[in-house]
């Protein structure tokens, strides 16, 4: 059996959490339990609104607001620390039964923009402790290094043209590289499922040129010395976006 | 900034919002923290900087290399109904750790019902309460090795129940877990003015001995409400007078750093007897 404080304390959460349904525990006066609504809501606020402008933006002052009520009802956030609360707001956006009737677009929007603010505040460092990388190698030659916070992604609607003056009306898919440069800056490049596939082969710790004739050979290409003399260039432009860092330096 | 005591004055460091764009704002301009001579610490608020890398990170772990820091926390729910959450210890222990950070400040309230609700609130002062917040306190301390110093935060709402002030509560704490005491004055002012109670009577109700960690601002009705703020400063002295002379106080910004250290110079110790 719970101690009567105890019993209040769990009381008095449910109602602050749901204070329409929920009742109020007796020796609590409705202003005292508004205040605290009041912080709870704007404690919470002040962390999701900044990472969320576009999706609060789309979805209107009233629509956000009952939006965070609820997650606020639900309480799927394990644990207050912001990257954690900011990822389960994303996830209780796309996948909880309150946020079903909203356009299909709003989730890829929202996914989008936690995507962003979690690559920029990631505790990865660039590079990876114990890697050393040389970024005049000749990345044909040498292993790849892949920046660590580079992350490939794909939407069904066009997340990187929709803003608060363009809802789509057709879906569109859409590749992007979500990644943080050296300076810490997010940078956010247009992709598609070549480029996506390849840089994808760099996880394996492969060089430059190993990679396109994988590709090659994946893609049946009748010719792989064609496809093999795009490597430089292209390589030498996925490195100034950010994507790869350089050439490891062997051990 | 390993062996180095805190005393002195310090700042808590300015959070920064979350958002993808924030490289293209502010940032810059606002990553290096003015260094005045007064400055000898700086409080970093764990609901605020645990986990963030990049520049978040960067600009912390700057701050934490050029001064020492105190880990103030709101969420391990001290006073809170259901388990405590061993993972938020280990996490926060692991981020003290990391900084470096000696101590650590921790709101006695609750802020929990197995997850988080992103306010502190006020324990219901019972014996059974004071028992089960002691015995979390101990769980606390035992698994980060270091002493816990529960901070009094503002509150709504006097809970019911209550067999005992916020002030006996606290000092059974003490008693009952070793503990030390963090004074947050401006919450302290607060409620006083809230509930209508004597802060110096507060005060002489303490354990002042074992304060030993001081904080003046840090409240959004402090910074509107200019009565309330005057309240807090006309208590400062009184508190002062009370501590160690080595015992840091914390502020808000640099204006308040200037005038606590005027403060300071001007205050007779012990010219109020407990």
């Amino acid at each position: 059996m719970l101690n009567d404080f105890r019993e209040f304390q769990f009381t008095f959460a449910r109602h602050l959490r749901d204070p329409h349904t929920a009742p109020l525990p007796r020796g609590v006066s409705a202003e005292q339990a508004a205040a605290y609504e009041r912080a709870m809501f704007k404690n919470l606020c002040d962390v999701l609104n900044p990472a969320f402008p576009m999706t609060r933006g789309l979805l209107g002052e009233w629509a956000w607001r009952a939006t965070v009520r609820y997650f606020l009802r639900d309480a799927p956030a394990q644990t207050p620390w912001p990257r954690i609360v900011l990822r389960e707001f994303a996830r209780y956006l796309r996948e909880s039964p309150v946020t079903r009737d909203l356009p299909a677009w709003l989730n890829d929007v929202s996914h989008f923009e936690w995507l962003k603010g979690a690559v920029a505040t990631s505790a990865l460092v660039l590079p990876e402790a114990g890697v050393e990388v040389d970024v005049t190698a000749d990345l044909m030659t040498h292993i790849v290094v892949m920046n660590p916070t580079y992350v490939e992604v794909s939407y069904d609607w066009p997340v990187d043209i929709i803003d608060l003056d363009h809802r789509p009306d057709e879906m569109q898919t859409t590749y992007v590289s979500v990644l943080r440069d050296v300076s810490g800056a997010v940078q956010v490049v247009p992709s598609n499922v070549f480029r996506a596939q390849l840089l994808a082969l760099f996880n394996d710790g492969i060089t430059g040129s190993q990679a396109f004739q994988a590709m090659a050979a994946w893609l049946q290409h009748p010719n792989p010395e064609d496809l093999l003399s795009y490597g430089p260039d292209l390589l030498a432009q996925y490195q100034r976006e950010g994507v790869i860092l350089g050439g490891k330096i062997a051990a | 900034m390993n062996n180095h005591r805190i005393t002195g004055a310090g700042l808590a460091l300015k959070p920064t919002p979350i958002a993808a764009n924030t490289f293209d704002t502010t940032w810059q301009a606002d990553l290096a923290l003015p260094a005045p001579d007064q400055l000898q610490f700086v409080e970093i608020a764990a609901e605020q900087w645990l986990g963030l890398g990049g520049i978040w990170g960067q600009r912390l772990q700057e701050a934490t290399e050029r001064w020492p820091s105190v880990c103030l926390s709101g969420s391990l729910s001290l006073g809170g109904p259901g388990r405590l959450d061993m993972q938020v210890v280990k996490q926060l222990g692991a981020f003290m750790h990391k900084h470096q950070m000696t101590m650590l400040s921790e709101a006695l309230g609750w802020s929990d019902d197995d997850t988080p609700l992103f306010t502190c609130l006020p324990i219901p002062a019972t014996q059974d309460a004071l028992q089960w917040t002691a015995d979390r306190i101990t769980q606390v301390q035992d698994a980060l090795g270091l002493p816990v110093g529960i901070r009094n935060v503002s509150h709504h709402a006097v809970p019911p129940m209550s067999a005992m002030n916020e002030a006996e509560f606290i000092h059974e704490l003490v008693n009952k877990t070793g503990c030390n005491v963090h004074l947050d004055i401006t919450a302290l002012a607060e409620n006083s003015h809230r509930f209508g109670f004597d802060a110096l009577a507060f005060l002489k109700a303490l354990p002042m001995k074992r304060v030993n960690y001081v904080r003046l601002g840090g409240s959004d009705a402090a910074s509107t409400d200019a009565p309330l703020n005057q309240v807090a400063w006309r208590l400062l002295p009184a508190v002062l007078s009370h501590v160690h002379p080595a015992v840091p106080v914390c502020v808000d910004d640099l204006a308040q750093l200037k005038r606590w250290s005027d403060c300071a110079l001007k205050t007779p110790t012990k010219a109020l007897v407990c």
